[in-house]
């Protein structure tokens, strides 16, 4: 008796040991009978509320005709009684997993229940069920196509977009080598050896790059793809998932545009040797006529003088006029070719860039002008005045620009120039104003054009090419140049030049 | 001492014509010699006779080229004056129509002396001959004929 009682009390002792929340309960009226530390923990009821409950009272209002069923049919001796929500003393919820057992308690109808938690499991398989459901939409509609390969380099899956991409369906081809399948026969080798490669080394120069290439589709026409291919770790070894676009047009428009630019550039070409020689034919032009054009003219100028030197008092007064006609005609004649191959010059000369003072330059050119005349003009020059633009240009600029205000205010006893810089519109000019004979500005718009006059030859002698050239040199400056003036009140040229470097014109 | 003749390469006679007229005005009475293209003026000046092997014609003192000729150019004749021996210091005036930066700057390259342009009007030119006449036949001193040989 002794020994069967330290028996029953050894088992008691286990059972309230038990890890297992556990506890025996009356099938007839549900109430607890003995519940272990275990349960009297993981539920927060002390022995006492236990014992003074039925199982009804640990489980939500939504379980309770569930069990009340359960408990009423018949159940094998020892089983799962399957899974089961339990509420805890502090009201929260909890998945447990049931094995109950079927027995007999001081003589009352029980069962023995051992209650697992599985909340946790169940909450990281509803999270494993999720992500299963995201990673099979995300297969299904993805625009691109999506494939994997197995360590042996077969496919073992693919959606829906690499089959519209290829042209099979996965059960056609799941188990095939993707070498096989869609890569061109020349890359095979190369796929396999980097696949093996990365198994035995474990790295890849492919492996998440953004990578351009040539695929199979089923009916083998070849395509470009761009894909990109990542392992993923699949037990001890692998798994390969790629994502494939078909970049058949994308490939088609950077050709389209490689061969518009390259058709460009061709034209470009063509255009620029085209006006390269233009430019080769102008140049030996106006060599040809810097040297051939004014021979004749020395002959004429030449022959008329000594015509007029040995036979002059055979030749009436008439006769002697005709021929200082014709040395003036000639002399203005080389003048004209000489303006006009200034102008030729200064169209094709390269720009050299420097800083100078335009006042400084103004005063060296007017010495220039005023060299052997008797007549002097007042220059006002004011200072500084910093330019930029290249050096020969400029001073052919200020030549003409200066040379025209003297030929103006030839009449003008009180005669004077002024070179200053101003604010126009918002933008700074140079100037230069004098107080000369002026000009109706109703004909401005002829005054930069080659061989146009303002002037009377016999009032102002001129070629018209002066200021043409000055226009042309502005632009090639990439600048402006415009001009206020009216008749007896004298005329001012502005000029602007970009501060930056010059462009062409 | 040997007359100081000059050597006028030109092939327009016009120009000829001018120019002798502008050294008769101005009162120069040296000996003229003609070449009429850049052959002759190096036929000129470096043919020697096939007998006695002495140089045909007299060292001038002075040597006008004129830059656009028939057959052999005046930068030709530059470069093979001044490559010859006999003619290698020779003072050489270009005298042409142009005043091509290009031309300038080929020209002194070569070694040419002075570059005259030829101006359009005749009493310019009449001063042009003048000044060269005086400065080259009268005031310069150039290396003799023995010296350079």
């Amino acid at each position: 008796m002794a020994s069967r009682r330290g028996i029953q009390e050894s088992y008691e002792y286990l059972f309230m040991h038990h890890p297992v929340p556990m506890w025996i309960y009356d099938t007839g009226s549900l109430r607890f009978l003995l519940v272990n530390h275990a349960a009297q923990a993981k539920y927060g009821y002390s022995r006492d509320e236990f014992l003074s409950m039925t199982i009804q009272d640990i489980r939500p209002l939504e379980e309770r005709d569930r069990l009340a069923s359960f408990v009423r049919t018949a159940h094998p001796e020892l089983g799962s009684a399957g899974l089961w929500q339990h509420r805890l003393h502090d009201g929260s919820l909890i998945t447990v997993e049931i094995i109950s057992h079927t027995l007999t308690w001081n003589g009352r109808s029980a069962r023995l229940v051992a209650a697992h938690d599985v909340t946790a499991l169940r909450q990281s398989l509803r999270d494993l069920e999720q992500s299963q459901l995201n990673q099979a939409a995300i297969l299904q509609h993805s625009l691109d196509g999506i494939i994997t390969m197995n360590e042996r380099g077969e496919l073992t899956q693919a959606n829906p977009a690499a089959e519209a991409l290829f042209g099979w369906t996965e059960e056609e081809v799941r188990g095939k080598t993707i070498a096989d399948l869609l890569i061109p026969p020349e890359w095979r080798e190369s796929h396999e050896k980097g696949l093996k490669r990365f198994l035995e080394t474990r790295s890849s120069q492919i492996l998440g790059q953004r990578l351009e290439m040539e695929a199979l589709r089923g009916n083998g026409e070849r395509f470009p793809i761009e894909l990109t291919v990542v392992a993923i770790p699949d037990g001890p070894t692998f798994s390969f998932t790629a994502f494939l676009r078909d970049i058949t047009d994308r490939k088609k428009s950077e050709q389209a545009l490689l061969d518009l630019n390259r058709d460009l550039e061709n034209k470009v070409q063509e255009r620029t040797l085209h006006l390269e020689a233009l430019n080769r034919e102008l140049e030996s032009f106006s060599y040809s006529v810097s040297h051939d054009l004014r021979s004749p003219l020395r002959a004429i100028a030449g022959f008329s003088q000594a015509l007029e030197e040995d036979f002059g008092d055979r030749l009436g007064a008439m006769a002697q006029g005709y021929l200082t006609r014709i040395q003036a005609a000639a002399r203005r004649m080389a003048l004209l070719i000489d303006d006009l191959l200034q102008l030729a010059r200064v169209s094709k000369a390269s720009l050299n860039p420097e800083s100078l003072d335009l006042g400084e330059l103004a005063q060296s050119v007017m010495a220039e002008l005023e060299e052997g005349s008797e007549r002097k003009i007042k220059l006002e020059v004011d200072h500084p005045l910093p330019i930029r633009g290249d050096p020969r240009l400029l001073r052919v600029l200020v030549f003409n620009l200066l040379d025209n205000a003297k030929k103006f205010t030839s009449r003008n006893p009180e005669a004077w120039i002024h070179v200053g810089q101003s604010i126009q519109d918002g933008e700074s000019a140079y100037f230069i104003t004098d107080n000369g004979v002026g000009f109706d500005m109703e004909y401005v718009n002829k005054l930069f054009v080659p061989f146009q006059r303002l002037h009377d030859n016999r009032d102002f002698e001129g070629t018209g090419v002066g200021l043409a050239t000055v226009h042309r040199i502005v632009l090639r400056h990439g600048g402006r140049i415009w001009v206020q003036s009216r008749p007896g009140q004298g005329t001012t040229f502005y000029f602007h030049l970009p501060s930056g470097e010059p462009g062409h014109a | 001492m040997p007359e100081k003749s000059i050597l006028l390469v030109e092939d327009n006679p016009d120009d000829v014509a001018l120019t002798l007229r502008a050294f008769q005005k101005n009162q120069i009475q040296n000996e003229v010699h003609i070449a009429s293209n850049g052959a002759e003026a190096l036929d000129f000046l470096h043919h020697r006779d096939a007998t006695t092997g002495k140089y045909a014609h007299p060292l001038p003192v002075v040597m006008l080229l004129d830059l656009k000729l028939p057959k052999v150019d005046g930068f030709e004749v530059l470069k093979r004056v001044r490559g010859h021996e006999r003619t290698c210091y020779l003072p050489t005036i270009i005298l042409t129509s142009s005043k091509e930066e290009r031309d300038l700057v080929e020209g002194y390259r070569l070694g040419a002396n002075s570059y005259v342009r030829k101006p359009v009007s005749f009493d310019d030119f009449m001063q042009a001959v003048k000044q060269l006449g005086l400065y080259w036949l009268l005031i310069n001193e150039t290396v003799t004929e023995n010296h350079s040989l």
